[in-house]
Order: structure tokens, then C-alpha cells, then sequence
């Protein structure tokens, strides 16, 4: 019960921003990072010190039995609400010197704790409304954050393009949700479950059309095969600390998404949409990183490994729905994690580089490593672990992903993966090996001193990557929780 | 399940919130004013909206489920704050690249 005070920490935190916004000088107004993170970090603790994992997951209703809204706790919401408030925090510490030359900070920092609020109760909802009312919240505030800097040209054209896509997905996954209220009566995780266990295989053109609907509207966020178009642009255009916060968390919102209400439809029969999983995977890690290796500009680059990663979760997805649910589930959680911080510590070291130099183009990076050593080494540390180096959490998570997929009996989505490991190490490697061993341009010459804050955020991550590669048991038995709270419900 | 007669109501209902969707859809990817491009977002809403409504009539006859009016009530706001925030990005868009013709706004690759 106490650990659902997460939400009201959060929330009383973000509403005092505003209010501390209008009182304090706007000179300081950029010290309200330091109130965003301490609210994150609070939360953190609080996730920790009440939670016991294994514990049977304890319930919070909001509104009464008829109209039924309520809140759960369990494995699922542990690991996820971990995940999302690891990686706010740092984005909220790097976002204090990163954008203090911006205006309207106090709107910014307000905004990000609502798309905070928005993911940890995306987490803990137990029934399909309260999902989508956080869904929206956190799509909304997303929205806004992408174009924050709009008197650019780059951010409002990429911000139009999220919110016309966005919003589709949206519309097409409560449509999804009005077909389930349909079938089922109710829309709580309980009684999609026990009407997924109830099916049998006859009769299912309705759960196919629910999946379906599920699986664009979660996929518009996730941003795999076809949905990705307004990815490459949104997420270079945002401000760093929000590409870290969209490319490491909000797309794994859809994960989220299709692991807890789609997987129990996808479940009724592996023959359907297994299969289907099998080729999004296949054909989002292949086209991805094919046209990554044709990019110029660095933020671009990442964003495209983004989406090879999502190729990359989603192995684990379908292997659960081949029926190796605990396995596949866990390492989908596990790659979910690691990407999480290996991405989140890349685009928060090009914000390093953008803050110094204010280029995004990699031509001009060449020989960064030798004037600005720590950023570069965080860089090159989060490529090497999403690449898949051994002592990193990279490699743990993707060699789990390809042994579920092994253990599925998917010779085939194995190769794909190990080649599309290959293939994506290729680019990686010439982003360090130019970062590091070319002679430094003109403009790495005339970059200046890299703030204290953003070199705190990246010493950090650094450290849990660290600690996670050297004890990947820690990493495994955090996403374990997740997969062991699905199990359960499948009862 | 409720005897499902042609002239249900509920079921009338169900076809125009699919008809209502598809015209969404169709507006959404065929034209080319941002404007208009937001309107087919709200058609779709609306469709959506309906739809909602229409299962509940299906499933419940007689008495009012108010699951679904209220999961109703707040999509229509959160419609609302959807569209508020895309109007004003249009109204950014178009100070800024004097048109609202999604072909001439086309700085980034698609």
C-alpha cells in the first residue's frame, strides 16, 4: 500500500514547480532541475524501501466498483517504475546546465515531471482507463517537449509530425480498448486474463482484431517496422536530456503496453501472432540498421540504433509468445534496462558535445576524445554496451534475448539478431574510432569546459553500467521480478 | 449476449463509429492542410467515442454501464488538450514557414 506514495511524491512535486517558477527570480530559475531530480530520487528510495519483490501485488482504487479504476503494484511496476526514475534523474541533473541559456525553464522542468508521473503511473495502472489517462498525459507533455525550442525550424516540424502520428496511435488504441470493454465487459488486467484463459482457439477473429489494433497504437510509441517515421526526426530535434528520456524510456512505454494487455491475447494462440512478432523483429532490426549506417549527423545515427533496439526487445516478446513466457519475458526486460541506460548515457554525452560545440554533424567531432576525455569515454562506453561488449550489460542482455529466441526453437531469429549485432557494431566503432584517434578539427579546438552537472549525470550511469556488467545477476534479477509478476497473473 | 435484431440501435452505432474512423483515417493520410489533417484527428475521436458508447448499449440493453461513458467523457478532454497543443504547433508552423501545406514543410528527411 505505501509504495503507491511514489505518485503522490511525484505529483506534489511537480505542482509546487510552477508555483516555485513564479515566486523565485527567473535568474535561478534554472536551479529547478536540482527540485526535479531531488523528486526523482526520493522516489527511488521510496521504491526501495517498500517494496518487497516476490511480495503478491498489492491494489489502490481510485474511483469505486462501477466505473472501476484502479492501481496495482507487482513485479512489473517495480522494475519499470526502476527503470524510468533512474534515467529521469539523470536527465533531470544534466537538463540544469544543458539548458540554461533556454527560457521558460519552469514550464520545462513542469512538463518533464508530468511525463514522469505520466510512464511510473503507466506502470502501476491495473485496468485499460487508467492506463490510457497516463498514456495521454505523457504523450501530451512529450509532445510539447519535443518542439520545446520553437523558435527553430527543426523541432516544430519534427514536433507536428510526432503529434499527427502520436495521436493516431492513441486514437487506434482506444479504439483497441472500446473493442475490449466490448468483448469482455470490464477492462482490469484480472478479467482480460481470465478471459484470455477461457478462450479456446474458436471464434477469434475479435481477439485478432484487438491485437491488431493493440499492436499499431503500442507500436506508433515503440516505433518499430513500419510506425518509425517520426522517430529519426523527433528525437535528434528534442532538447538532449528529452531525446534520453523519449529514446530510453518513453518508447519502451509501448513494450510496457504490449507486454502487460496484448500479451494475454497473444498468448491464446502461438500460430497467430508469434509469427507476426517474429517478422516486425526481423525487419525492424534489418531496415534500421541498414539505413543507420548511411547517417551523418550523430543524434540521427542514435536514433536509428534505437530502433534496431526495439527489433531487438521485441525477440524476447516472441519468444514469450512462442510459450517460453518466464525466459523470454526476462531477457525482453533485461535488453529493456540495458538499452535503457546505454542509450540514455549516449544521448546525454552527445549533449555534453552539443553544450561544448553545438554541432551535431560527426565530420566535425573527429579527435573530441582527446580534448574532452570523460564525455568521449562515456560515449564510446555506451556504444561499446549497446554494440554488446562483454564487460557491459549490453552483452548480457543480448546474449539472453538470443538464447530465448534458441530457446523458442527460432534458429532463424538467432542469426538475425548475432548478424544484426555485427552489422551494428560497425558503425559504432567508426563513431569512436573518429572520436579518438583522428587529429582534433578547428571546432573541437574552440569547444569550451564541459559543466559539472552533465559530467555528475554521465559518472552516474556510468557506474550502473559498470556495476551491472561486472554482476549481471543484478540485472537479471530485476527483470526476473517483471517476468515472475506476468507469470503469476497467467496464474 | 443481448439478441442482436437489425434495427439494434447499438449496432447501427458500432458500423458508424467504423465509418466515422475510416473517414479519420483516410483524411489524415490523403490531405495535405495541417488543419485539415487535425480535423480528420477529431473525426476519428469522435468515431472512437461512439464506438465506446455503442458496445455498451450492446452489452448492456437496459441498464447504463458507467464505465464507459466516463472512459467517454474523459477521452473527449483528453481530445481536447491533443488538439490544443497541435493547433498551437500549427500556429507556430505557419508563422514560421508562412504555409500550412505539409509538401513546402520539408526541411527534415521523411
Amino acid at each position: 500500500m505505501k509504495e503507491f506514495g511514489v505518485l503522490l511524491i511525484m505529483g506534489s512535486f511537480a505542482f509546487a514547480t510552477p508555483l516555485m517558477g513564479y515566486l523565485i527570480n527567473k535568474k535561478y530559475e534554472k536551479y529547478l532541475g536540482f527540485w526535479a531530480a531531488l523528486s526523482f530520487l526520493i522516489s527511488i528510495f521510496y521504491v526501495f524501501m517498500w517494496y518487497q519483490p516476490n511480495a503478491p501485488p498489492s491494489y489502490l482504487e481510485i474511483f469505486p466498483s462501477p466505473i472501476s479504476s484502479s492501481l496495482r503494484f507487482d513485479g512489473v511496476t517495480y522494475f519499470f517504475t526502476l527503470v524510468f526514475l533512474i534515467l529521469g534523474f539523470v536527465s533531470a541533473l544534466h537538463s540544469v546546465s544543458y539548458m540554461e541559456h533556454d527560457r521558460n525553464l519552469t514550464i520545462y522542468y513542469t512538463l518533464m515531471q508530468l511525463m514522469m508521473i505520466g510512464l511510473v503511473g503507466l506502470a502501476m495502472a491495473d485496468d485499460l482507463f487508467t492506463f490510457f489517462v497516463f498514456w495521454e498525459g505523457m504523450a501530451i507533455s512529450s509532445y510539447i517537449l519535443v518542439a520545446f525550442r520553437y523558435h527553430l525550424d527543426e523541432p516544430v516540424e519534427a514536433g507536428m509530425k510526432y503529434i499527427i502520428m502520436s495521436g493516431v496511435g492513441s486514437l487506434l488504441l482506444l479504439y483497441g480498448i472500446s473493442f475490449v470493454y466490448g468483448v469482455i465487459g470490464g477492462l482490469h488486467l484480472e478479467q482480460i486474463y481470465a478471459y484470455a484463459a477461457s478462450l479456446l482457439s474458436g471464434g477469434l477473429y475479435l481477439p485478432v482484431l484487438i491485437v491488431s489494433l493493440f499492436l499499431v497504437g503500442f507500436g506508433i510509441k515503440a516505433a518499430y517496422f513500419p510506425f518509425w517515421t517520426w522517430l529519426p526526426d523527433a528525437h535528434p530535434a528534442a532538447p538532449s536530456p528529452i531525446s534520453a528520456l523519449l529514446s530510453g524510456i518513453v518508447i519502451k512505454a509501448g513494450i510496457l503496453g504490449i507486454v502487460r494487455y496484448a500479451l494475454p491475447f497473444i498468448l491464446i494462440d502461438s500460430s497467430i501472432y508469434a509469427p507476426a512478432l517474429v517478422v516486425i523483429s526481423v525487419l525492424t532490426m534489418t531496415v534500421a540498421n541498414i539505413i543507420a549506417l548511411l547517417q551523418e549527423d550523430i543524434k540521427r545515427l542514435l536514433a536509428y540504433s534505437s530502433i534496431v533496439n526495439i527489433g531487438f526487445i521485441l525477440i524476447g516478446v516472441a519468444a514469450a509468445g512462442y510459450g517460453v513466457v518466464e525466459y523470454g519475458l526476462s531477457s525482453a526486460f533485461s535488453h529493456v534496462f540495458s538499452h535503457a541506460l546505454g542509450k540514455g548515457l549516449a544521448f546525454l554525452a552527445v549533449g555534453g558535445i552539443l553544450y561544448s560545440m553545438e554541432t551535431r554533424e560527426i565530420i566535425k567531432l573527429e579527435g573530441f576524445g582527446r580534448k574532452h576525455p570523460l564525455t568521449a569515454v562515456a560515449l564510446a562506453m555506451a556504444l561499446l554496451s549497446l554494440a554488446g561488449m562483454p564487460p557491459l550489460p549490453g552483452f548480457w542482455s543480448k546474449w539472453f534475448l538470443i538464447l530465448s529466441a534458441l530457446g523458442a526453437g527460432q534458429w532463424f531469429l538467432a542469426f538475425v539478431a548475432v548478424f544484426n549485432s555485427v552489422l551494428a557494431v560497425l558503425y559504432y566503432l567508426w563513431l569512436i574510432q573518429r572520436m579518438f584517434l583522428s587529429e582534433p578539427t578547428k571546432y573541437v579546438e574552440e569547444s569550451h569546459e564541459i559543466a559539472f552537472t552533465i559530467k555528475a549525470s554521465l559518472l552516474i550511469l556510468i557506474g550502473i553500467m559498470l556495476l551491472l556488467g561486472v554482476y549481471p545477476q543484478l540485472l537479471y534479477d530485476v527483470a526476473h521480478t517483471g517476468a515472475e509478476a506476468v507469470l503469476q497473473m497467467m496464474g | 449476449m443481448v439478441e442482436v435484431s437489425a434495427l439494434n440501435p447499438g449496432l447501427i452505432l458500432v458500423f458508424t463509429a467504423v465509418i466515422l474512423v475510416v473517414i479519420g483515417l483516410y483524411t489524415i493520410v490523403t490531405k495535405k492542410n495541417l488543419i485539415r489533417v487535425i480535423i480528420g484527428l477529431e473525426i476519428m475521436a469522435t468515431g472512437v467515442n461512439i464506438n465506446f458508447i455503442a458496445l455498451s448499449l450492446l452489452k448492456h440493453p437496459v441498464l447504463i454501464d458507467p464505465t464507459s461513458h466516463v472512459l467517454t467523457i474523459i477521452s473527449i478532454v483528453l481530445d481536447g488538450a491533443l488538439v490544443g497543443v497541435a493547433l498551437g504547433l500549427t500556429l507556430i508552423v505557419y508563422r514560421k514557414f508562412k504555409t500550412l501545406n505539409t509538401d513546402r514543410i520539408r526541411k527534415l528527411r521523411w
